[in-house]
């Protein structure tokens, strides 16, 4: 260097404080916000990635929202098919009782009536909701599906999805002919019959029924299964998804939050500098020759 | 002998004088911006000659010299402008940055994952009246964060005019400044006086115009200098009749720079300008931002295309008794293809459906509508659509958009009935019908007001009739994993609009603190040569001090032999 003047020592000193004072203040608000990107161009890799994880997050979120309904509308769904297979078992129980030959005709009659009974419970149950919604209704599940006698009132067997993950969705509902009707018969039909033949008397007609009845039990069971492997697979996605969720808040936080002791460590480095430069421009302000000359 | 030793005294006096002069400019002036250290030059009288040897005459002043380096000055202006051509991009990206800041929740994606999860919410239960309310709210939410985010663009582009406004306002008053010191410059220079204040100014002047504007100078052999802008002459010598103009292109969406002269001649240094508060400003201007808000128009427009191209093929709780597009066509007459239309019209064919508002199978209609948009223009689609039904649907076109009513007793439906009934022209998306969004880009993105009047118009459903079926919810909820825009998801697009900004913003803060340290050296180094130290001048002062005091007491010692000759009487 040929020679210093004042004005370069200045600005020298200025430009330096300006740029200590600048990493300072990044510093700070580092350690204040406990963020390492304040604005994208921090990390504009990062940001994008923040965007990314942010967002699968919340679907995460969703997709555990949507299998909790799920798994809601198939525990009720359990529940009913439970008290199906009960219903039907003691219909069973009363055919094979009531087709022996130590059954009478005034049993019979009695027992008519419980069957009755039972066909007004099963009516009760397949027209079963879960907040205000048929189960067993398809697609066009704000109308109950079968009146009294029995009989389909609104036929849909769509089929209601969920949405489980990028573009998987299951089922949730059972629709006929999974539950209540087989074969070219259904379960209402079965048990007015049984109940007419118990009101007739005719054993030989009861006796039949033992069979149909058994088939109903077997498609009972069947789609309880059914819905229990769903509720599986619907557990195994939650499972998936609770652990995704806690990878992603990992990858999340070590892009988004500082490390606090790093930037502590820091801001303690840069504040000496700082100090420093400070001092050395203080030292420079005072000293030269017009103050030696006095 | 002896006056001779007065005369030598009396030119000294006045030499040390002059450098005390120099020297005290100097001082005074130790914190005046592009001011260059003077000194003296000073030389000795041409001597005598005597037999004996030549007998000096004492001292002259030859000059005052400005300490001054040619080439060290162009390359503080240029480096000057691209100082500036940085500070100002990095000032306006960092303005765009924080519009674009989606490390909070008030991002723009925030906005969009709600967006898909509301129709996630209403697929688990697409009867739920709170459900459906709710989406419009969030739906509302994410179309007004898209209109706030172009309105401040749009705020961005205004102020970056104003700036530009500015800065050419300066450029032209610098310019002006300049060509009146090349006249006084070759004045004061003719007449042989010197112009080292006045070249300072100039300079100082060129060093300002190069803050705002790249510009090239030259000096002729008269001491005037000439301006030129990428070729082109702001300053001619003493002349400064050009001068500078910015005007926008509409159809480009870009501003232009323009060098005017007297004369009318208008010569275009766009692309010229490259350096520079203006180039800077210019470059975001006519660059980053036209292409982010173009950016930010394909995402709305795909986002809304997307959605409408789905809702408006599906039925909601309830069915239309007259429903109108939400798309304007600007002239009904011409064929579809041409008429305007911001989304495009396959040739294909859609259905339209009606029933009868006691629900039973013999009230019901439909019909499938052919569409050409090569030869049918919206009025003649209106017309199919009135010949294909016996007055259950009216069509008719109003403000330029399809209007679509039931006759009495009738309601209308578009639903697509799983895919047995779809609308495989995307006219009813492309004219807005059955939509979900208004607008076709990000400042006209809106919430369809007739789905926000009746929220039951939400269309969860693609079977008519079944308040169950929430497979359109469903598959409009979906959209948010399909590659639908450029190959990527909406979220990636826009994700990849924040990156493009983010770097662009990271790099010029990096550029600036780069070109600010070479500004700095070449500050340093021009002080080296032109500053003035004052420890310097302290020096200077006392040295011409003394020297002064020493040829006073030659006056003196002259005096005394003088009064010694004049006392021998």
């Amino acid at each position: 260097m040929l020679r210093v003047t004042d004005e370069m020592m200045l600005s020298a000193a200025l430009y330096n404080l300006r740029r200590n004072s600048r990493k300072l203040f990044r510093l700070q608000v580092m350690a204040a916000s406990g963020k390492r990107i304040l604005a994208p161009s921090d990390d504009p890799l990062g940001a994008i990635k923040v965007i990314d994880y942010n967002s699968q997050l919340s679907r995460f979120e969703q997709y555990q929202r949507n299998i909790a309904f799920g798994l809601s509308w198939l525990q009720r769904t359990e529940g009913v098919l439970q008290d199906l297979e009960e219903l039907v078992s003691r219909a069973h129980e009363i055919a094979v009782s009531q087709s022996s030959g130590t059954a009478d005709a005034q049993s019979r009659a009695s027992c008519a009536g419980i069957v009755r009974e039972i066909k007004a419970q099963v009516w009760q149950l397949s027209n079963a909701s879960l907040g205000g919604r048929y189960l067993f209704a398809g697609l066009k599940n704000d109308q109950p599906p079968y009146a009294e006698d029995g009989s389909c009132q609104e036929e849909d067997t769509g089929e209601f999805q969920i949405s489980v993950g990028q573009g998987v969705r299951v089922a949730v509902n059972l629709v006929d002919p999974e539950v209540f009707s087989f074969g070219s018969t259904d379960l209402f039909q079965e048990l007015e019959e049984l109940a007419q033949a118990l009101e007739n008397d005719q054993p030989d007609l009861i006796a039949q029924k033992l069979d149909t009845l058994d088939q109903a039990l077997r498609q009972l069971i069947n789609a309880r299964a059914k819905v229990g492997a769903r509720v599986e697979r619907l557990e195994s996605y939650k499972g998936i998804l609770e652990g995704s969720a806690l990878k992603v808040k990992e990858r999340l936080s070590e892009i988004e939050d500082a490390d606090i002791a790093e930037v502590i460590t820091e801001l303690a480095t840069r504040e000496a500098v700082y100090q420093a430069s400070l001092l050395a421009t203080r030292r420079l302000l005072e000293e030269n020759l017009v103050s030696l000359m006095g | 002998m002896a006056f001779w030793a007065l005369d030598i005294a009396k030119t000294a006096l006045f030499a040390q004088q002059t450098g005390l002069q120099v020297t005290s400019h100097n001082i005074a002036n130790v914190n005046t911006p592009g001011y260059s250290k003077q000194g003296i030059t000073l030389a000795p009288y041409t001597p005598i000659p005597f037999p004996f040897g030549s007998v000096g005459r004492g001292v002259k002043v030859e000059g005052i010299r400005r300490f001054y380096d040619r080439f060290l000055t162009l390359q503080l202006d240029r480096q000057q402008s691209t100082k500036s051509y940085w500070e100002a991009r990095n000032e306006i990206l960092r303005q765009l940055e924080d519009v674009f800041n989606e490390t909070d929740d008030r991002g723009l994606s925030r906005a969009m994952d709600q967006f898909w999860r509301a129709w996630h919410d209403l697929a688990l239960n697409p009867q739920g009246y709170a459900e459906r309310v709710s989406l419009i709210g969030v739906a509302k939410g994410l179309a007004e964060n898209i209109n706030y985010k172009v309105r401040q663009l749009i705020d961005v582009e205004e102020d970056l005019e104003g700036q530009i406004a500015l800065v050419v306002q300066e450029v032209n008053r610098l310019a002006a400044e300049v060509a009146r010191l090349n006249v006084q410059i070759v004045q004061s220079e003719a007449r042989g006086q010197g112009a080292n204040d006045l070249r300072d100014e100039r300079d100082r002047l060129i060093r300002q115009l190069s803050e705002y504007v790249n510009c090239s100078v030259f000096e002729d052999e008269y001491g005037r200098v000439s301006v030129l802008i990428g070729g082109s002459p702001l300053v001619e010598g003493a002349s400064s009749s050009w001068r500078m103009e910015a005007q926008e292109v509409p159809a480009e969406r870009r501003l232009h720079i323009y060098l005017v002269s007297g004369s009318g001649t208008r010569v275009e240094v766009t692309s010229q300008v490259t350096g520079g508060k203006l180039g800077g400003l210019l470059g975001v201007r006519n660059g980053d931002l036209v292409g982010i808000r173009q950016q930010l128009d394909n995402f709305a427009r795909a986002l809304i295309y997307q959605v409408n191209r789905l809702h408006s093929q599906g039925e909601g709780l309830q069915r239309y008794t007259q429903v109108t597009g939400t798309i304007k066509v600007d002239d009904p007459t011409v064929p579809l293809a041409t008429a305007g239309l911001p989304f495009e019209v396959q040739s294909g064919s859609f259905w339209i459906r009606v029933f009868g508002t006691h629900g039973t199978e013999e009230e019901k209609e439909e019909e499938e509508i052919a569409v050409d948009p090569a030869s049918q223009s919206l009025e003649d689609l209106a017309l199919a659509i009135n010949a294909a039904f016996n007055g259950e649907v009216t069509a008719r076109v109003t403000d330029g958009r399809l209007q679509l009513e039931a006759g009495s007793g009738y309601e209308l439906s578009f639903a697509r009935e799983g895919d047995s009934r779809p609308d495989r022209s995307g006219a009813l998306a492309a004219l807005g019908v059955n939509a979900f969004f208004t607008g076709y880009d990000a400042l006209t993105i809106g919430v369809n007001s007739a789905l926000e009047a009746s929220p039951n118009l939400i269309a969860a459903a693609t079977y008519s009739d079944t308040a169950g079926d929430n497979t359109n919810a469903l598959a409009i909820a979906e959209l948010e994993g399909q590659a639908v825009l450029e190959g990527t998801t909406l979220r990636d697009y826009y994700a990849s609009l924040v990156g493009g900004i983010a770097v662009g913003c990271q790099d010029s803060e990096r550029r600036l603190e780069l070109e600010e340290a070479m500004l700095q050296s070449l500050e340093n180094r021009r002080s080296e040569i032109s500053g003035v130290s004052l420890d310097e001048e302290m020096i200077n002062l006392m040295k011409f001090q003394r020297a002064y005091e020493a040829a006073a007491k030659v006056i003196g010692v002259v005096d005394e032999m003088l009064a010694t000759l004049i006392s021998l009487r």
